[in-house]
């Protein structure tokens, strides 16, 4: 039976480096993931998934365990690339879809829709940004994403419409939908 | 419906948060407005571009585990020593509701013991209403207050006896007036040296009033009655007090003394 994340970090705390070698193995690819999408860079999202397994280790006592595990580190994986996004003077233009998607081959209309989708998200500010990559890459409910941004229910609605309509918008402007 | 609230609609139908009645009243609303059907279209092909991408997760490129294991100083990582959590349970008697129980039987008695006493002082003060006569302006009594005469008279037809007597701040007039047909009294004074402050009637008849004005005080009597008239003693001051009696509005007694002297 899977040992569940609070029962890692537990025997983590007790010094077993495995059960820590289990939890990178359980999230690193989500975090990875949750990287690239907000800055847009593969080694860059490399090096930040890294940093965020440091902190987390070195984080790990202050661990409340009446949390999630997963909200924890997504927290932490959030700030990380906030701060690089402060620090980093440009957005880099996304030229090819951040997809690992076989389905599509360069240059069809798929290609260039995602293109163009990962494109718009870039474009977005970075709390829109945040919390678009939680709903569409994390799959998380509006609760949890609240509880993920420390912010309110009410506000993760209001801000991930506003995303919507922006990224909507955008799209509109380059044809997106004009396909169809 | 504005524009912003079927945005906010559509959203929601996508998120599958939309009860039946408010999903119905949308489609109806999408079958009437082709423009806003185009635009949940576009909404629809959005998501549906994001929902392939869901699943379709990027590797991380290998060596990436390793490399954060390398990192990690394990010795850094200090785990936190799970010290036994000492809890004194307070006892009961030093629990807070319990000190503030102390503080409020405290207070009670407190205020209880205050009450006692001051109604023992009290019950202890207490004289009779006759003896208090003479007391309201100063705490000596009428026997003890300074005598400025006895008026007395006595005819067939009425008899009086005027007692006066002051102190510093009061002046008493003990009156005793009988006649058997009506008589006037009146006792008259400097309002700037004294001023009526009240006009006792110990024993009165019925056919008796009494009228006072701000220079004197006029008692029409009939019968036995007897009366203390207490004026203000303004000015300690020498002054005189008189007392006259008329029968049928004619003055069959003139008298007067002298209060402060």
């Amino acid at each position: 039976m899977e040992r569940d994340d609070n029962e890692l970090v537990m025997q983590t705390l007790n010094g077993n480096r495995f059960t820590f070698g289990m939890l990178i193995d359980r999230y690193q690819q989500t975090i990875f993931n949750i990287m690239l999408r907000l800055t847009g860079d593969y080694e860059t999202a490399r090096d930040l998934t890294q940093d965020v397994f440091i902190k987390a280790w070195e984080k790990l006592g202050s661990f409340k365990f009446k949390y999630r595990f997963y909200s924890w580190i997504y927290r932490i994986a959030i700030n990380e690339a906030i701060n690089f996004n402060r620090k980093k003077k440009s957005i880099k233009p996304v030229e090819k879809p951040l997809t690992a998607n076989e389905e599509f081959e360069e240059n069809s209309d798929e290609y260039h829709e995602m293109t163009l989708l990962y494109a718009e998200i870039q474009q977005l500010k970075m709390d829109y940004r945040v919390l678009v990559v939680l709903k569409y890459f994390c799959d998380l409910s509006y609760e949890e994403m609240a509880e993920v941004t420390k912010t309110s229910v009410k506000k993760v609605r209001s801000r991930l419409f506003s995303a919507r309509e922006l990224m909507r918008l955008g799209l509109m402007q380059k044809n997106f939908f004009d396909n169809d | 419906m504005t524009e912003k609230q079927i945005l906010i609609k559509l959203y929601q139908r996508l998120d599958g948060e939309l009860s039946d009645s408010e999903l119905e009243a949308l489609n109806r609303h999408l079958d009437e407005n082709p423009r806003w059907a185009a635009t949940f279209q576009d909404i629809q092909k959005m998501e549906f571009r994001f929902k392939n991408e869901k699943n379709s997760l990027k590797p991380t490129g290998a060596g990436l585990k390793e490399n954060i294991l390398n990192q990690i100083d394990m010795e850094k990582y200090e785990t936190p020593r799970n010290e036994p959590v000492v809890r004194l349970k307070p006892g009961f008697w030093t629990q807070p509701v319990v000190r503030f129980a102390y503080a409020y039987a405290l207070g009670i008695l407190t205020g209880l013991v205050i009450y006692l006493v001051y109604q023992g002082e009290v019950t202890t003060t207490d004289t009779p209403t006759s003896g208090m006569a003479g007391t309201i302006y100063d705490s000596r009594s009428f026997e003890n207050m300074k005598s400025a005469g006895i008026m007395q008279f006595e005819s067939p037809e009425v008899s009086t006896l005027c007692n006066v007597k002051y102190s510093t701040k009061l002046v008493e007039i003990r009156l005793e007036l009988s006649s058997e047909d009506a008589v006037s009294a009146r006792i008259e004074f400097d309002p700037r040296s004294v001023g009526i402050l009240n006009v006792l009637n110990v024993n009165v008849s019925e056919q008796t009033s009494v009228f006072s004005a701000s220079s004197y005080v006029r008692i029409d009597n009939v019968g036995n009655n007897s009366f203390i008239i207490q004026l203000a003693n303004k000015t300690s001051l020498q002054n005189e007090i008189d007392f006259r009696i008329f029968q049928n509005e004619f003055p069959v007694y003139h008298n007067a003394v002298q209060i402060n002297q």
